[in-house]
């Protein structure tokens, strides 16, 4: 079962992809200029 | 008992529903044989989850005792349907389609599963699912629970994510209609892939209690049939408010195509590069033909392009931060490791890290997404483009490598238009068009919020003019 286990892991490059992937992302939102004025798009409601 | 002809299972909801009034079928027998279907046929496409067989048959006496005192609860009534296995049915296994929710059992029912069941809908099955709907990204097609989902037209391809099985088993003919959600993509794929209609609601307009949450601000829930009155018929059904869903907009849905604009008032966006430049060779025909067609309805075509956006990068990093808040438990606590992809592993594992700093900033520029497509729409009505831009890849494709080493167009035209109208919560319909060698390719339409009466409308007047919904897979 350990082994098993052991095989299901991810893969080290899946892991370090998927964080460059999302190192990526968030340089692109960096660039994103965008007015102060511009609330996020949730709502919540009281 | 009635004679089931092959054809007979490829019936529109209709079609079912005067066959039931008028007494030349029963409810039971319908359930009985859809059942029986299902289950034999069900597993050929890995499409089930879950027979119902038993319990469908026993909701079906019932619809057959209100049919007898002409108690008629209107056009589903005794029509049976399947449901993707990320909506609970209280006493039942509700797996998500992936190994570490097995076992789960809820105590509820999923509110647009009793919407249909007090419209005398009968439920047969519950039908497969990519894992976790694919909210860590997932590289193969086998990332199921049960398996890759095939698709009818043929074996050796994919259905299409995350709704694989109503994909499957609409087109098979195993289900009438089934109902499958989208985050970004996961009604329109599989129903392009699967050359069948799909709806994909206004963010708010389905209740989402009782189905598995993977991204607050994204998920909705739709139909998947035949027809797009099909999708306006099953849509009305499960329309409407929900306290017990947030996100809830508290609305009803009516059906009425008769009291939709008339086509010659209506003006359809498109991008010319998505038919000339991103179009899969293959599949340009189809796509082109079925322009022609949409002309000859009276609308008025008008060249447009998206706004300028990162939409990839907005979407990811929304759903990879509100994936990770719900899914943080079966991350941290290493059940995560158990599922059968190893991308969608990694994706989940690293989602943990996403800042909040980000996640902010991606719903701000959604926002100003939102403000620059209702601009947009101030040009247009609705937006066309193709679903796809090619037919179904084959299942031992990795689905995060590009399957065509053409150039890339330098116009973006409307590719992003999935990942952008599922971020501004805009709805769309997925109509059949043709096909790309043996495989079925779609149109898809985007309206605004609550537009869907206007979308099925021109759905169901291009289903007019054309076959192609009418089209069913190689037995």
């Amino acid at each position: 079962m350990a082994g098993a286990a052991s095989a299901q892991q991810a893969a080290p490059d899946d892991l370090g992809e998927a964080r460059k992937q999302i190192e990526r992302n968030s340089e692109t939102l960096l660039k994103y200029e965008i007015s102060v004025a511009t609330e996020p798009a949730f709502q919540f409601k009281a | 008992m009635a004679d089931f002809t092959e054809d007979l299972y490829f019936s529109t909801i209709p079609e079912w529903n005067a066959k039931l009034k008028s007494k030349q079928i029963s409810a039971q027998e319908l359930a009985r044989a859809f059942s029986t279907r299902l289950e034999k046929l069900g597993p050929r496409y890995n499409a089930l989850a879950l027979s119902l067989s038993e319990r469908a048959v026993r909701m079906a006496k019932s619809v057959d005792d209100d049919i007898k005192r002409e108690r008629f609860r209107g056009p589903l009534q005794g029509i049976p349907f399947g449901v993707k296995d990320l909506l609970s049915l209280a006493g039942k296994p509700t797996t998500w389609g992936a190994k570490p929710y097995a076992a789960q059992v809820f105590d509820y029912d999923a509110t647009a599963l009793k919407k249909l069941e007090k419209a005398g809908g009968v439920l047969v099955g519950k039908l497969s699912m990519v894992e976790l709907a694919g909210g860590g990204g997932y590289r193969y097609a086998a990332a199921s629970l049960f398996g890759p989902g095939i698709n009818p037209w043929d074996r050796s391809c994919w259905s299409g994510g995350s709704s694989s099985g109503p994909g499957s088993a609409v087109a098979a003919g195993l289900v009438p209609y089934a109902i499958g959600s989208e985050t970004s993509g996961s009604i329109l794929t599989p129903s392009a892939y699967c050359g069948i209609t799909g709806l994909r609601p206004t963010y708010g307009l389905v209740s989402r209690h009782g189905a598995m949450p993977l991204s607050w601000t994204l998920d909705k829930i739709g139909p998947m049939c035949r027809s797009a009155e099909d999708c306006g018929l099953v849509l009305a059904a499960m329309a409407g408010g929900d306290s017990d869903d947030p996100g809830s907009a508290g609305k009803s849905f009516y059906f009425a195509p008769e009291f939709a604009r008339k086509m010659p008032d209506i003006r359809v966006g498109y991008a010319p590069v998505d038919f000339a430049g991103w179009a899969d060779p293959a599949a340009r025909p189809a796509f082109e033909k079925a322009m022609a067609d949409l002309k000859t309805l009276g609308v008025t075509m008008v060249e447009t392009k998206l706004p300028d956006f990162p939409y990839g990068p907005v979407i990811g990093t929304v759903i990879s931060a509100e994936g990770a808040s719900v899914f943080e438990s079966l991350i941290r606590s290493g059940k995560v490791d158990e599922l059968a992809d190893k991308k969608q592993i990694a994706g989940l594992k690293a989602s943990l890290g996403i800042s909040s700093l980000d996640y902010l900033k991606a719903m701000r520029i959604r926002r100003e997404i939102k403000r620059a497509f209702h601009r947009l729409f101030a040009e247009v009505d609705v937006l066309l483009s193709p679903t796809r831009f090619g037919p179904a890849s084959k299942l031992t494709e990795p689905l995060d490598r590009p399957s065509s080493d053409r150039p890339v167009p330098k116009e973006p035209g409307m590719r992003a238009l999935i990942p952008a109208s599922n971020l501004i919560g805009f709805p769309a319909l997925s109509l059949p068009c043709g096909f790309a060698g043996n495989l079925p390719v779609a149109i898809q339409l985007v309206g605004l919020p609550f537009s869907e009466n206007l979308l099925c409308a021109i759905g169901r007047q291009y289903q007019a003019k054309t076959d192609w919904h009418r089209r069913r897979p190689p037995a």
